[in-house]
């Protein structure tokens, strides 16, 4: 079995199937025309709400803005997460779903252009406190907020913060963009050189992930509530973006599956998998969160507690009672029983409700700085996760309708395929 | 959306299909045999001791006579024999302790959260490790029970009232730990012994002398294996793996949320529990190989516990080091960032300026630095050199408690109460017999257990794959172009090719009569038995039973052999509704308990806490909720598989007590309806049983 595809120049390139593929996982070329006939106009309108919120009020767009966008980033940074733990754990079954994966990383690229409003906001005084209190004259301030001023603005300070964040997109980009390229030139090549390569790239990429990705964190998130802090915030962060692109990419091969797609080749029994190490993050998220609440809870220092404080007035109460419910306590009961990890439909919506989820987790994070009184639910916070979010799709998209499905020619083929889930 | 019942059974065709250019390293070198790995691991417990045993015993057992010493001074003359002062009020007592604790996470690292991650490579270290968690938490119980001073008083710290009806204040970290700590010891206990019955039958079945016999007999419940058995058996090993993965991170949690939940700086910022528990895993690590290259070198076990196994061993500790170095760098970074003049001076004193600074670029070179080097293969891949990089992740990881505890509490918020921490000889010869008790304990165990778990290193090897497509010699671990791929597969296939399945049943000792009469048995036929060459053959034997109207089929086999209770008739094990009762109740129990004593019985309010505050309670109800769920899960799988049985009828067949080493059998009941002793016979022998008999019952 022969065919040809495009590479990422355009030339055309002679790929070799091999024999014995349950079902076709040539690139999809055109055949996603129903899906961005869908997605092309959402995804626009939702860009389109936010130009107008951009002209209408710019605190708000600045906010929601900021609120989508950690959303899309946070799971495409989990997607080159998992892309890159497979190779750590030289793994076998999850080679099919690594394809995924790696297709979901193409975000990263848009994602850096769109940083550019989170800028924009920042230095027009719009959306980070901290830029206004490093600014401040200091014989203005008292007591401690000198102290605080002085290391804000070291930190803070322009250059520092840009080359940081340069940084933190060059690691992300380039190491998604290796993996990805090694990936599909194996494709062509077949072979163990490339597998070689991935594995021994793959590790630094995950220990510079992680740290960049905290940084990121501490600078974007943690900072907008400037004289708070929590040494565990950065793994928090981790844990949010590892879920969201776990669900993403099991909404995505299901997607695939009901066109028709991979119904022999990513089957139940890699999903049960999925559905597992789903339900082992929702535990550890419970964990994580559980550790920052109680620790500052108990602890009871103001300079703690303001996190949680803010987020206790009119509708942000209720908020944060129902966040560990839903996102931790409704999908623990959904993904426990076995059979719930080996449905589609379960975990069709299993997926969706913890994506919910997390949009939600990052809106409690992000939203409550700019409306500290009370919930103030504005079309932007609609708009931005959802353009965000097809952004993400888009690319995901992109990297289909060029790509095999799956790494045809990967060294671990044999585990993937009819791989049988081994439960007492 | 359908929902879809396709499973991999539609693709029956198993085996290799497409080009391997990279084939997996078997997780067992050379050419093992079920049989070989029985009598390889087993001996070492048969066989009297090599000699440098006994001199190490001695040593260890005077180190740890030592520390008895040291204990005794203590409790008869009070806390002060320490060095232990003001502000340094907790030193070398709880430095152990956090140490300790932190050592036994390995073991349930490997034994339960590798499980579930299917890491099988952890067969051949996790009996060893469990054993060491086991061994390191009895080190660490040693000190709630002594720093207290007032030895006889230790009760209260257990729930119960002291003569004003007072109970002990649920709210503080010190009882979360007596939770934590007592219900990891038992979990641990329960997953190990769990883990060691079918070895224990393996023991039993080799045994030349009565007294071996009757002691793992006893200690072994009467394990046979019969898949009646392991389908209960593999479902409990994987709630209790399931149990124990939260309860390992909860446990260093806890532990610190002795040092968290307070206000001095430098012990509470929030990614404590995270980091301890990293940490934890990384000394854990450490420890398990410097206890397990020597072992492995001594009693010639290279063939099971590879090269590989301490390159990926040494992984583990690269990458849980940096994790710890991650929390070093979160801390300090956070410190500084805070903008808390408090938390900073204390960072600065600590690394920069003050009278710790060397223990804590220690810490920070042992526990940050050193692992690094694990990025090159060299390093990870020589036993000698390893063990001198984990000797400095030991020394490193008590360094680290070490500057957590002391350097903190020297140097709090009052400059008038700074102060230093000097031990004294009793501090040093009750940490030197922590050391000597946790090695006798640990030889003591070599001695008399097997330290690898031979029923399931047996499930890993080649020939135990059904599917298994062996390939011929001369290709073994080479890749499509006829050469290794990589260095690893090159050293592997100089063990040679493993050995191929085994087809022939080897012949009995004594001739096997067509009927076995059984010690004081009533005449009466209990039923048929055969035995067959290796775990494929009596998988489609029991198939061909089944199918041919027999419903009392049973396989006996030494490891759990994937798809055999379906094979004679059996669902998926219901044992998970017992892990589950035992969890709500100990969660219920928990519940009842914590806020009854805590708000209505003797309400008390200790920091400022409310009396009904569930954050406070958190621990205890999920420490209760697994020490329940674990409890229950023993208990039930004894239940359910109808031990202990310590005698059967099928014992006095000539060749059963295979069934524990490298034997598969098949029987068939009398009680099946179809049963009749000459066609049951005749039936068993045209499916290819050998040593067919019918039993008496």
């Amino acid at each position: 079995m022969s065919t040809a595809t495009t590479n990422t120049t355009g030339e055309p390139q002679p790929l070799t199937y091999p024999d014995g593929l349950p079902d076709s996982v040539a690139p999809l070329g055109d055949k996603p025309v129903r899906a961005l006939r869908i997605l092309i106009p959402i995804v626009s309108f939702a860009a389109g709400a936010l130009i107008v919120g951009w002209y209408l009020n710019p605190k708000q767009f600045y906010h929601s803005y900021l609120f989508g966008y950690v959303f899309a980033l946070d799971i495409a940074l989990g997607a080159l997460f998992w892309t890159l733990i497979h190779h750590v754990a030289d793994a076998g079954w999850s080679v099919g779903l690594r394809r995924i994966f790696e297709n979901i990383t193409r975000a990263i690229l848009p994602l850096v252009a769109l940083f550019i409003p989170v800028l924009i906001g920042i230095y027009s005084g719009k959306l980070h406190a901290w830029f206004e209190f490093i600014h401040k004259d200091p014989s203005t301030l008292v007591g401690h907020e000198v102290h605080l001023q002085h290391v804000k603005h070291l930190y803070f300070a322009t250059p520092f913060l840009l080359c940081r964040l340069t940084f933190y997109f060059a690691v992300w980009g380039i190491y998604a963009r290796r993996m990805r390229d090694w990936s599909t030139r194996q494709d062509v090549e077949g072979g163990v050189a490339l597998t070689k390569k991935m594995h021994w790239w793959a590790p630094s990429g995950v220990a510079l992930l992680g740290l960049t990705a905290t940084f990121f964190a501490f600078d974007i998130v943690m900072s907008l509530q400037y004289s708070w802090f929590s040494t565990i915030f950065g793994v928090y962060f981790w844990v949010g973006g590892i879920r969201g692109s776990l669900a993403t990419c099991v909404l995505v091969v299901l997607a695939l599956r009901r066109a028709g797609y991979l119904q022999h080749t990513i089957t139940v029994e890699h999903l049960h998998d999925v559905a597992k190490i789903m339900f082992g993050f929702t535990v550890f998220w419970a964990y994580i969160a559980f550790s920052q609440y109680f620790l500052i809870w108990y602890g009871n220092m103001p300079e703690e507690t303001q996190f949680y404080l803010l987020r206790r007035n009119g509708a942000w109460y209720p908020m944060s009672i129902l966040l560990p419910i839903l996102y931790f306590v409704v999908p623990f009961f959904m993904l426990l029983p076995r059979a719930h990890k080996r449905s589609v439909r379960w975990l069709a919506f299993i997926a969706t409700w913890i994506l919910v989820m997390h949009a939600y987790d990052l809106y409690w994070q992000i939203l409550p700085v700019l409306h500290n009184d009370t919930i103030h639910l504005h079309y932007l916070d609609v708009a931005a996760p959802v353009c965000m979010f097809g952004v993400v799709l888009l690319s995901t998209i992109w990297g289909l309708q060029r790509f095999p499905l799956i790494p045809i020619r990967d060294a671990r083929l044999n585990e993937t395929i009819g791989y049988e889930n081994e439960t007492p | 959306m359908t929902a879809t019942t396709h499973t991999a059974d539609t693709h029956a065709s198993h085996g290799p299909k497409f080009p391997d250019p990279l084939p997996r390293i078997p997780l067992v070198w050379g050419p093992a045999t079920y049989d070989s790995l029985s009598e390889q691991i087993s001996e070492i417990t048969e066989k009297p001791q090599p000699y440098w045993w006994w001199p190490a015993f001695l040593i260890s057992a005077a180190l740890m006579t030592g520390g008895v010493t040291a204990a005794t001074y203590l409790i008869s003359t009070g806390v002060g024999v320490w060095g232990s002062n003001n502000p340094v009020n907790w030193a070398f007592d709880i430095t152990n302790f956090v140490f300790w604790i932190g050592i036994g996470h390995a073991g349930t690292l490997i034994s339960a959260i590798l499980f579930l991650f299917r890491q099988k490579w952890r067969t051949s270290i996790n009996r060893f490790s469990e054993a060491m968690t086991i061994f390191a938490v009895i080190c660490a119980g040693i000190y709630p029970g002594i720093h207290v001073g007032r030895f006889w008083y230790a009760w209260f710290m257990f729930p119960l009232p002291n003569a004003n009806h007072i109970f002990q204040n649920f709210r503080s970290a010190l009882l979360w730990d007596l939770f934590a700590v007592s219900t990891y010891f038992t979990i641990s206990l329960i997953f190990w012994y769990i883990g060691l019955i079918p070895d224990l039958g393996t023991l039993r079945d080799r045994a030349k002398s009565r007294t071996r016999q009757l002691i793992f007999g006893f200690l072994s419940l009467g394990w046979r294996g019969s898949t009646r058995h392991w389908r209960h058996y593999e479902v409990a090993y994987l709630m209790l793996a399931g149990l124990s993965t939260p309860l390992v991170l909860s446990v260093h949690s806890v532990v610190s949320f002795d040092f968290a939940t307070s206000l001095i700086p430098g012990w509470h910022t929030t990614i404590f529990p995270p980091y301890f528990v990293a940490g934890a895993i990384f000394g854990g690590f450490a420890m398990v190989l410097q206890c397990m290259i020597p072992a492995r070198a001594v009693y010639k076990l290279d063939n099971v516990v590879t090269i590989k196994h301490i390159d990926v061993m040494c992984k583990f500790i690269l990458a849980t080091g940096t994790l710890v170095g991650y929390a070093y760098c979160m801390e300090l970074f956070t410190a500084w960032f805070s903008g808390n003049p408090y938390e900073w001076q204390t960072f600065k004193d600590r690394a920069f300026t003050g009278d710790y600074t060397w223990a804590y670029w220690t810490m920070m070179t042992c526990n940050l630095f050193i692992p690094q080097v694990f990025w090159f293969r060299w390093c990870r891949q020589t036993p000698w050199f390893v063990l001198i990089v984990v000797t400095f992740v030991n020394v490193g990881m008590w360094y680290e408690r070490f500057v957590i505890i002391v350097q903190s509490l020297s140097h709090d918020f009052l400059p008038g109460s700074w102060g230093q921490f000097y031990p004294s000889w009793v501090d040093w010869l009750q940490m030197i017999g922590d050391f000597g008790l946790f090695f006798t304990l640990t030889l003591l165990f070599i001695r008399a257990l097997p330290m690898i778990a031979i029923a399931e290193v047996k499930g890993v090897l080649p020939m135990a794959n059904p599917h298994g497509h062996p390939v011929a010699d001369d290709k073994y671990l080479k890749g499509l172009d006829g050469e290794y791929p990589t260095a690893d597969h090159a050293m592997a296939a100089e063990y040679g090719a493993p050995a191929h399945a085994v087809t022939e049943v080897p012949p009995s000792p004594t001739p096997v009569p067509a009927f076995i009469p059984t010690p004081g048995g009533n005449g009466k036929p209990w039923g048929a038995v055969a035995e067959f060459a290796n775990g494929t053959l009596l998988l489609a034997a029991a198939k061909a039973t089944v199918a041919a109207g027999y419903k009392n089929v049973d396989a006996w086999t030494p490891f759990y052999v994937h798809g055999m209770k379906e094979a004679i008739g059996r669902t998926r094990s219901r044992l998970p509704l017992f892990t589950l009762a035992g969890g709500l109740t100990g969660l219920t129990a928990a519940v009842c308990m914590q806020f009854y004593l805590m708000a209505y019985y003797y309400p008390t309010i200790v920091g400022g806490k409310e009396y009904r505050s569930w954050e406070a309670f958190t621990p205890i109800f999920f420490e209760m909720m697994i020490l329940f769920s674990g409890i229950f899960t023993l208990l039930s799988l004894i239940g359910l598989c109808g031990l202990p049985q310590f005698f059967h009828p099928l014992d006095s067949h000539p060749t059963f007590n295979r069934s524990t080493q490298g034997g598969f059998f098949l029987t068939i009941e009398a009680k099946d309806p179809r049963f009749n002793p000459d066609t049951a016979r005749a039936f068993l022998e045209s499916l290819g049983g050998k040593h067919v008999a019918v039993v008496e019952a």
